[in-house]
């Protein structure tokens, strides 16, 4: 299985465009993480990897064939997309919006069966969620949310997940759970496309790292090579250090918070 | 069972013995009053039954019951897929503009003079032209797909107000206004057994097109971003449900007029007895509307000695129970 990108482009108007000219392919079992600053294109990219939003030029294709030329089911088959942001207007039960990852599985005038409900319940399970299965998804925090709906693509089984800021409304245990649980379904074979707002998930990841600034990839390579202090501090405009944590094994990045008076914050 | 379909089950299987019961009911009252029992023999076509009753009971009230049962499970059932194709749980089924089109058709075709069944088709007709021009007008804007249907529908909709007003205006006011008016406001006096012949095989393929892909509706509901992500083909079943919602509900109109509110609240009363899920809560909001749109035809024709028009009696009963589901917080947003 290869996923591939090439000359990707997107803008909701020719002359205007979010993100231009991105290539890249991510294999079977890969990691692939894009890091960038707010507004540079991330999620954008995403929808368009995902096949939901349409490139204004450029091609993403699963093993050489174009994304647009299959169908959604056949899409929604080998490619899974979360969001960074969802609610619901009707209160479902998560147990409800965790079968819906059965759908391209379904015919179109098939319900669920007792079969698809234990599918998702073992993935509620599998995430430590099973506790929330009767609970309205309205109700629940943004985080418990973003459990869900990750239950909800596993029970698509995808050969590829497209993550949208995963960890981005979860508790520090669930993200260290979340990162365990993408590292576990990379060694099982899936691919997984993240992006984060964490250089540290990278590093802990030890995946392939793409730096995306102004709507472009400036490098990609591994996590060690790419997430120097050199390119965070230049892309993210703070002042930061990258540090070994020998218990860890890992790195890690940590920034360095100024005092109001050598920014000249409040000086007066 | 994790899925609850024990307990789900249970409850379809007490509503259909609670319809029954409703359904000999309803015969046996009226202004001729039938026992209950001589309704048990006449429908299991007993000899030895006065051919009276059996007139009054197989040409005139029969006829009447299936209608407003049908009506009834279609209006609430395109009413729900429409609040999920919406997203937006104040949606009816009327929110593309058929009950105006229709009313459009009937007040043209009572202008024209014309018959019983060109009053219906007109207003079938009308109503279904109305929902394809919202529809075709949707397409026409880039952007979300439903948002811009919400909006054609209402620029639609009002359009075709404004012409059933131009209508009534131009008509006699002692001969052709009244009817217009009459036929506005909704109901099943008229039903005899082929207006019955005509309509039902349109409204049962309405309900099980609906019936068949309900569970997408769920999907659907998520966002239209989620339900590609999730394989669904956006276009199709979206047309898919439109054109099913669209024949069902054209077809009660075109027999019963505009009955208001049925579509918007029964929906609700379903998701207080089934939850969201749509692969409960369509069969639970057929089998609701049926019973409610009976029982207020019920009350319709027994109530006085006149006929009461059905649609304001939806409006009446329903606008408050609305009121009452909004401030217990019952409405589903949350």
């Amino acid at each position: 299985m290869t996923f591939e990108t090439r000359g990707l482009s997107f803008g909701y108007a020719k002359d205007r465009t979010i993100f231009e000219n991105i290539g890249f392919s991510v294999g079977k079992g890969e990691i692939f993480c894009i890091l960038g600053p707010n507004g540079t294109g991330k999620t954008s990219l995403l929808r368009c990897l995902s096949g939901i939003s349409l490139p204004l030029s450029g091609s993403v294709t699963i093993d050489g064939k174009d994304l647009h030329s299959l169908s959604r089911t056949e899409v929604a088959k080998r490619l899974g997309f979360m969001p960074q942001l969802h609610t619901s207007i009707f209160p479902y039960t998560a147990l409800e919006v965790a079968v819906m990852g059965r759908s391209p599985h379904l015919g179109i005038a098939a319900s669920p069966s007792e079969r698809d409900y234990d599918m998702a319940w073992k993935n509620l399970e599998l995430l430590g969620i099973s506790s929330l299965a009767e609970k309205p998804y309205t109700r629940i925090s943004g985080g418990e949310r973003q459990m869900v709906l990750l239950s909800m693509l596993l029970t698509q089984q995808p050969d590829i997940m497209l993550l949208d800021e995963p960890t981005s409304h979860l508790d520090f245990g669930n993200q260290v759970r979340l990162l365990e649980l993408l590292r576990r379904f990379s060694k099982k074979g899936f691919s997984v496309i993240f992006t984060t707002h964490f250089p540290s998930h990278a590093f802990q990841l030890s995946c392939t790292v793409a730096l995306m600034n102004k709507g472009a990839f400036e490098s990609v390579g591994p996590a060690e090579t790419q997430l120097t202090e050199e390119n965070l501090r230049r892309i993210y405009g703070v002042d930061l250090c990258v540090e070994y944590v020998s218990k860890a094994n890992s790195r890690t990045c940590v920034p360095i918070i100024k005092n109001d008076d050598e920014r000249g914050v409040g000086a007066q | 069972m994790r899925s609850n379909t024990r307990k789900y089950r249970l409850m379809i299987l007490l509503c259909i013995a609670v319809t029954f019961f409703v359904f000999i009911l309803s015969i046996s009252i009226g202004r001729y009053s039938i026992p209950f029992w001589t309704v048990l023999q006449t429908l299991t076509l007993q000899e030895s039954v006065d051919t009276t009753i059996r007139s009054v009971i197989f040409e005139i009230r029969l006829p009447r019951i299936i209608a407003a049962m049908l009506v009834g499970a279609a209006l609430s059932v395109s009413g729900a897929a429409f609040q999920g194709l919406f997203k937006n749980p104040l949606v009816s089924s009327y929110h593309l503009g058929v009950s105006s089109g229709a009313g459009f058709g009937a007040a043209l075709a009572i202008l024209l003079a014309a018959g019983t069944f060109a009053i219906q088709l007109y207003a079938f007709t009308f109503g279904a032209l109305a929902v394809a021009a919202s529809f075709g007008l949707s397409r026409l804007v880039k952007g979300s797909s439903t948002l811009t249907l919400v909006l054609a529908g209402m620029v639609v909709s009002s359009f075709f107000s404004a012409l059933i007003s131009i209508l009534e205006y131009v008509s006699n006011p002692l001969e052709t206004l009244p009817l217009i008016v009459f036929w506005l406001m909704g109901s099943f006096n008229a039903i005899r057994i082929p207006d019955l012949i005509n309509i039902t095989p349109i409204i049962l393929v309405g309900i099980a097109g609906v019936m068949l892909i309900r569970w997408r509706i769920n999907i659907l509901s998520m966002g239209e971003d989620e339900a590609q992500a999730l394989g669904i083909d956006l276009k199709r079943i979206i047309g898919i449900l439109v054109f099913c919602c669209t024949l069902s509900t054209a077809a009660s109109v075109c027999i019963a007029g505009v009955i208001g509110w049925v579509g918007l609240v029964i929906p609700h009363i379903g998701r207080m007895f089934v939850g969201p899920d749509f692969k409960k809560l369509i069969p639970m909001s057929a089998i609701i509307g049926a019973n409610y749109l009976l029982l207020m035809d019920n009350i319709a024709r027994t109530l006085t000695t006149g006929e009461i028009p059905i649609g304001i009696l939806t409006s009446l009963v329903g606008t408050p129970f609305f009121a009452v589901l909004l401030w217990r917080n019952k409405v589903g947003w949350s």
